[in-house]
């Protein structure tokens, strides 16, 4: 259990915080914390995983302080960082067996650990191939061997298939679904976080603008659908600034043949919204600003 | 400090790093074994003498064995850098309970295991030309060690400051000349100024040399090097301690 307390977090130097007062709390199964690039995401997960230090606000993991208690805390989570790459001339099974000897697991266990899960994700006939060998999935998917086999309670991955082929995506969202415990990943792909989570938190600016089961959020905009297309003023042309609206189900069919594309309302539709301030309305038209 | 988690940094980078690498492996050896063999030419020509450098093959081989386990202490700060700034696995293994300490710790025996193949060529050149005793290759060993801690810890204070590793590989080229070259590692400390010798004794290696070139009966032994090793190695490990970015704060 993640209890999170309006952390805050303003680098040195830098105008604006990174973290504007983040309150949440997540238990066991997978968390989504998405947002674009820049959000906050990661300035949160590095809090979380004991490597920074918030400006202010405090967060409990399992009850243990992350400030106060850093190493408890640290023998009962898994930090995998984004765009972490393998040592090229060491095997998957070598890996995990320095990784888990971080954690202070003693090598002949380590080895056994190693096997199990990499058995269990798949890689196993790859276990002494050096990494330098394999795809991009299967290099991260050695990463996701490291947090299942450590058996750790909390596992945070912070964008763990930025930069992959789908093909390469679709293996490692196989092995995250392999992970039990407490999962908080962060993406900014939608597909990701409805393909992994039940829960997700949407970050925009160091701040939480939505929070919910994917389902409830969707049900909340249930009457919505999205307009987009060009505009040049209020009129919409084949050419002109990208726009994004929204509006009620029930006007859509004032925008057929208006040079526009009607699309279902879906979960990154909430992400634009709120993410760039735009004024909800279910009774008119409005226009979140420009999208690029 | 945890022994096994050390170890496991050690063994399996260091091994795997010979096994799978072994032109990168004999590149080490490069340096050290051209200047052995300029040196033999030299010797061999008479030139010795008329340079004043007395034994010349013995200090290329003694200067054979600090330049290795030099130049390899001192590529920690490559692999310390390269393992932050583009594999993150620094970032990876913060968040679990390993020390800095262990982490260059781990990294530092890596590079000894990776200097083993060039320093069994060196052990059998010095044993042809009769360069040790028992006792002396002993101590010899020993004062490796300390050094490749001392360099090590150097090396490891220094990679956590570029930013980029284009500025690693520029730094690194530098540290390789002044502490592994420059200083009286291939030839007789006394050769050196008194203020030079103790400029260059910033450097592990030029104490180590100095002891073994004394060990070896090429000079005499100057037993404040001695001190000035154990003192170096015992500062670098606090100052790695204290001033290795390890966390983000």
């Amino acid at each position: 259990m993640i209890e999170v307390n309006n952390i805050a977090k303003k680098y040195k130097g830098a105008k604006k915080p990174a973290l504007n007062g983040i309150t949440f709390s997540v238990g066991k199964g997978v968390t989504a914390v998405l947002g674009r690039n820049g959000a906050g995401k990661t300035t949160l997960m590095r809090i979380l995983s004991t490597q920074l230090t918030p400006t202010s606000g405090s967060a409990t993991l399992d009850g243990y302080d992350i400030i106060n208690n850093p190493q408890k805390v640290r023998e009962k989570i898994v930090s995998i960082p984004q765009e972490a790459s393998p040592i090229g001339i060491l095997t998957p099974l070598e890996h995990i067996i320095i990784y888990l000897s971080a954690r202070g697991v003693a090598t002949s266990d380590a080895k056994k650990a190693a096997h199990r899960a990499m058995k269990a994700l798949d890689i196993d006939d790859v276990a002494n191939k050096t990494t330098d060998e394999l795809s991009g999935g299967m290099k991260r998917k050695v990463f996701v061997a490291m947090a299942l086999a450590s058996n750790a309670e909390v596992i945070f991955l912070d964008e763990p298939t930025t930069g992959l082929d789908p093909i390469s995506r679709l293996e490692v969202w196989h092995a995250i679904r392999a992970l039990k415990g407490t999962v908080v990943l962060t993406t900014h792909y939608m597909e990701e976080a409805k393909e992994l989570a039940k829960d997700v938190i949407l970050v925009d600016n160091g701040r939480i603008v939505a929070r919910g089961t994917i389902e409830d959020l969707l049900y909340k905009y249930r009457n919505l659908v999205r307009i987009e297309g060009m505009k040049v003023g209020k009129n919409w042309h084949k050419a002109g600034t990208f726009y994004i609206s929204y509006v009620q189900k029930s006007q859509a069919d004032k925008y057929v043949g208006k040079n526009v594309t009607i699309k279902k309302f879906d979960l990154e539709d909430i992400f634009i919204m709120k993410g760039l301030g735009g004024n909800i309305s279910q009774e008119t038209e409005s226009s979140s600003g420009d999208w690029e | 400090m945890r022994a096994n988690t050390i170890w496991a940094i050690g063994y399996y980078y260091g091994w795997g790093s010979i096994k799978r690498g072994i032109p990168y492996t004999l590149m080490t050896l490069l340096m050290p074994l051209s200047l052995l063999f300029i040196f033999g030419l030299i010797s061999g020509s008479g030139l010795a003498g008329a340079v004043g450098g007395g034994d010349l093959i013995s200090y290329a081989i003694l200067g054979g064995f600090i330049s290795i386990v030099a130049g390899n202490a001192l590529s920690t700060m490559s692999d310390a850098s390269f393992w932050r700034l583009q594999l993150r696995i620094q970032d990876l293994l913060v968040a679990t309970s390993m020390t800095e300490v262990e982490y260059m710790l781990g990294l530092g025996l890596s590079n000894i295991i990776f200097s083993l193949p060039g320093l069994a060529i060196y052990v059998v050149i010095a044993y042809s030309f009769h360069i040790f005793t028992v006792l002396s290759f002993v101590i010899t060993l020993a004062i490796l060690v300390a050094m490749a801690i001392a360099t090590t810890a150097l090396a490891f204070i220094l990679s956590s400051i570029p930013s980029h590793m284009r500025n690693v590989w520029g730094m690194s080229g530098v540290l390789s000349l002044a502490l592994t070259l420059v200083p009286p590692i291939f030839y007789p400390y006394t050769l050196l100024p008194k203020p030079l010798l103790y400029l260059f004794m910033l450097s592990p290696a030029t104490p180590a040399a100095m002891l073994v070139q004394g060990l070896a009966g090429l000079q005499p032994l100057y037993l404040p090097a001695f001190y000035v090793l154990v003192a170096e190695t015992l500062a670098m490990l606090w100052l790695a301690k204290r001033f290795t970015k390890w966390r983000q704060d």
